[in-house]
């Protein structure tokens, strides 16, 4: 609302400063209003943002450059009016060109020093002098004439013009050395603002020095410089245009910063990691310096130094980045708030991780250890029932051997055909318990020799494996369990078996053609392995529709040694 | 018929010797590895050593390992190994090792002095044996086009008990028919393996190993 009205405060007053050259249509006129107005609006916006200094500097910038445009009125007091404020718009606006971003002047005693200087040149050459043309009677204000002739006869004109130049001059020095010293999220804000300020302090500069010429040769009407080319005076009044279109572009810029911080937490990699929190900081910042310490950080190095706190309270990491950011502590705070969530997921994902593992790790070993417990149960049947049956057996020979009697002949026979059968059966019995000739003969062969047993053809494709005995045995049960259950339930009539390496997975599969409608009933023997099978990191998948054959696959992630 | 034992449980040693030794088998040395066993041959080779298969100091397959180092050593020497696995992939093993004068029985068949006396006799002579267990697994096995398709039930069972290294008058025993009976089927056999014009002891090691290379 406030705005409006300076809107439309500036626009009238302005239209009626400039009416008399307005009315011809000169362009200047048209540039000179849209400019001043398009200033006026960006002052009122500032001070709707509570930004006072810049906001009443920008305001009365546009209201004086337009009462200096009242030297389009020659007569009454408006020509003394026009020549004193001459110089004030230009020196708010380099006011406030100098001093934004912050909240006070910038520059101060150059600033004021040189409004002081330009100001009492200014007002001198404005006193003592007769604007009307020579020969005529003073006009107006003009109280003490003491020059009434061309610029050269005055010497506070070309004091004043001179002053302009050098002030000029300074504050485009000025302006060079923010814009080389400024860092990160300021630098990406104020290059706008360093451009029009450059753009404006040299139109001025252009136009003071074809200004002061007729100080020195005497010629020309300073209140229609008629000798200044068009280029320049145009240049002089569009400048301050491009004031506004900066700050409007710094806006936006400022908008785009804060939503960069949105885009902090999208953008971390997942799973976080330290380095990716600290380049996406980076990038939100501007920042290509900023470090993120996640102990304790090194003494202070003048830079601002910012912890980063944890949902609990506690820090998670600590930040060092330009001083400049302790200004645009918006931006700031969100970002190490985005910040603190990504490396507090980090934290916990890694956790989660190292805890997974360990859980994996140790069911591996839970079924490695199992394996080991099998392999010695089998060594000890073998080594104990299995030798002393074998030597009973050779007793049994002898006695066959010696005998000369057939009723002993006939016990013996008996005795040794027992004997047979229970020696199959235990050799049957250690080899479910732990294939022994796994390990010799690897997993192609004993599958193999398990097969060759069967009453169906059998098709096997086993690759050689690179995994440890936990995986291959596991493997064994899995593919001799198919096997059985083929056979015995589904009625198979073609089985086939294979196992290969893909892409660092071992993938085993058996696939017959008989009934299917299987399934992983609780506590049967497929479930007990579909248990190891996930313990060493694999699954067991079952597929077994019924009437269409089964398929039942063991996935193993990652070959398990040990 | 001298032998030496090479087993690492000496209550299967024990036995096994006195079985031999009821049978007119002279067991010269008994050792716990194939280690022993070799210092043991220093001194007195034997005609045959008997193997087991899984012994110190790894309790792998020291057994087969052994033999091939004892048949480089001592070409004529016969091997039987004797094992707790009815493994065709063992018994294959060896027989690439040999194929003359080894042999690969189960350890059940130590309650059948003869047949063990039958199997060292044939591995001295430089045949093949092959357990029946072992041979009936491989005929299962076998690939579809095979010349031994064309073998009536009862040749099979002759040739498996030749595989076995029985004699003639022994498979006669086995399957209660005469001697000149299995020399027919014999016969029969060796025609259909193509194997008339080889001499008859060769023919007898041919035939058992046409097959098993048919069902490797």
């Amino acid at each position: 609302m406030r705005t409006l009205l300076i809107a439309v405060a500036a626009l009238g007053y302005g239209l009626w400063a400039v009416w008399p050259d307005f009315a011809h249509g000169t362009a200047a006129a048209i540039l000179l209003l849209t400019g001043q107005v398009a200033l006026a609006v960006t002052g009122g916006l500032f001070l709707a943002e509570g930004r006072r200094l810049v906001g009443v500097l920008f305001v009365a910038a546009a209201f004086a450059e337009l009462t200096a445009a009242l030297t389009s009125r020659p007569w009454g007091w408006h020509p003394f009016v026009a020549g004193t404020v001459r110089p004030v718009g230009a020196l708010l606006l380099m006011t406030v060109l100098l001093s934004y971003p912050h909240r006070r002047v910038g520059y101060r005693s150059f600033v004021l020093g040189a409004g002081a200087l330009v100001l009492t040149a200014d007002l001198a050459d404005a006193l003592t002098w007769n604007p009307a043309p020579p020969g005529r009677p003073p006009v107006g204000f003009a109280w003490i004439t003491l020059y009434d002739g061309g610029p050269g006869q005055r010497p506070a004109y070309g004091v004043y013009w001179l002053l302009v130049i050098a002030v000029a001059v300074a504050a485009l020095a000025l302006v060079v050395h923010r814009a080389l010293t400024a860092r990160g999220l300021e630098r990406r804000e104020l290059v706008p603002v360093f451009f029009a300020s450059a753009v404006y302090g040299f139109a001025i500069l252009s136009r003071a020095v074809w200004m002061v010429i007729p100080y020195f040769t005497g010629e020309g009407d300073p209140l229609a410089p008629a000798h200044v080319p068009e280029v320049v005076s145009i240049s002089a009044v569009a400048a301050p245009l491009l004031i506004p279109a900066a700050f409007l572009a710094a806006a936006v810029r400022r908008r785009l910063d804060r939503a960069a911080v949105a885009d902090l937490v999208t953008g971390i990699a997942r799973p976080a990691t330290v380095e990716s929190v600290r380049e996406a900081l980076r990038r939100a910042l501007a920042d290509p310096g900023l470090e993120l310490f996640t102990g304790d950080p090194p003494g202070a190095d003048g830079r601002l130094d910012l912890q980063i706190t944890g949902s609990t309270g506690g820090p998670l990491a600590h930040v060092r980045t330009a001083p400049e950011l302790r200004r645009r502590g918006d931006v700031v705070e969100a970002a190490l708030g985005a910040a603190a969530l990504s490396l507090e997921n980090a934290r916990l994902h890694s956790d989660l991780q190292r805890q997974l593992r360990q859980v994996e790790d140790s069911r591996a070993r839970i079924v490695e250890a199992g394996v080991a417990e099998r392999r010695r149960v089998e060594r000890d049947l073998h080594d104990g029932a299995q030798q002393r049956l074998l030597a009973l057996a050779a007793t049994l020979g002898r006695l066959n051997a010696v005998s000369g009697d057939p009723a002993v002949r006939e016990l013996v026979d008996e005795a040794r055909a027992d004997l047979r059968t229970a020696l199959s059966e235990l050799r049957d019995l250690a080899r479910g318990i732990h294939p022994a000739v796994l390990e010799q003969i690897g997993l192609a062969a004993a599958v193999g020799s398990v097969a060759e047993a069967l009453p169906v053809p059998i098709e096997i494709r086993i690759a050689p494996l690179e995994s440890g005995p936990a995986t291959e045995t596991t493997l064994y049960f899995v593919i001799c369990e198919a096997l059985t259950n083929a056979i015995k339930h589904a009625e198979a009539r073609r089985i086939t078996v294979s196992v290969a390496q893909e892409h660092g997975e071992i993938v085993a599969a058996v696939v017959d053609d008989g009934r299917g409608g299987a399934a992983l009933r609780q506590g049967g023997g497929l479930a007990g392995l579909a248990d190891r099978v996930n313990a060493l990191g694999g699954v067991l998948r079952l597929h077994s529709p019924p009437q269409g054959g089964t398929r039942l696959e063991a996935r193993l992630a990652r070959p398990v040694s040990g | 018929m001298r032998v030496m034992l090479c087993d690492d449980s000496a209550l299967f040693r024990r036995g096994v010797a006195l079985l031999l030794e009821g049978v007119g088998v002279e067991v010269t040395g008994q050792a716990r590895d194939v280690a022993e066993l070799m210092t043991l041959m220093r001194g007195h080779l034997p005609d045959a050593v008997i193997l087991d298969i899984r012994m110190p100091p790894t309790f792998t397959d020291e057994g087969l390992t052994g033999a091939a180092a004892l048949r480089a050593a001592h070409p004529r020497l016969g091997v039987l190994v004797l094992s707790t696995y009815a493994e065709t992939a063992y018994a294959q093993r060896l027989l690439e090792i040999g194929p003359r004068g080894v042999g690969y029985l189960l350890k059940d068949r130590v309650d059948d002095a003869a047949a063990i006396r039958d199997a060292l006799a044939r591995v001295i002579e430089g045949e093949p044996v092959v357990d029946g267990e072992i041979i009936s697994r491989l005929f299962a096995r076998r690939k579809a086009a095979s010349p031994l398709d064309r073998l009536t039930e009862r040749e099979r069972s002759v040739l498996t008990l030749m595989a076995e290294g029985r004699s003639n008058q022994a498979i006669g025993r086995r399957l209660h028919l005469g001697v000149k009976t299995i020399e027919g089927h014999i016969a029969a056999i060796f025609a259909k393996l193509g194997l008339e014009s080889a001499p008859d002891d060769n023919r007898r090691v041919l035939a058992v190993l046409a097959w098993i290379q048919s069902a490797a």
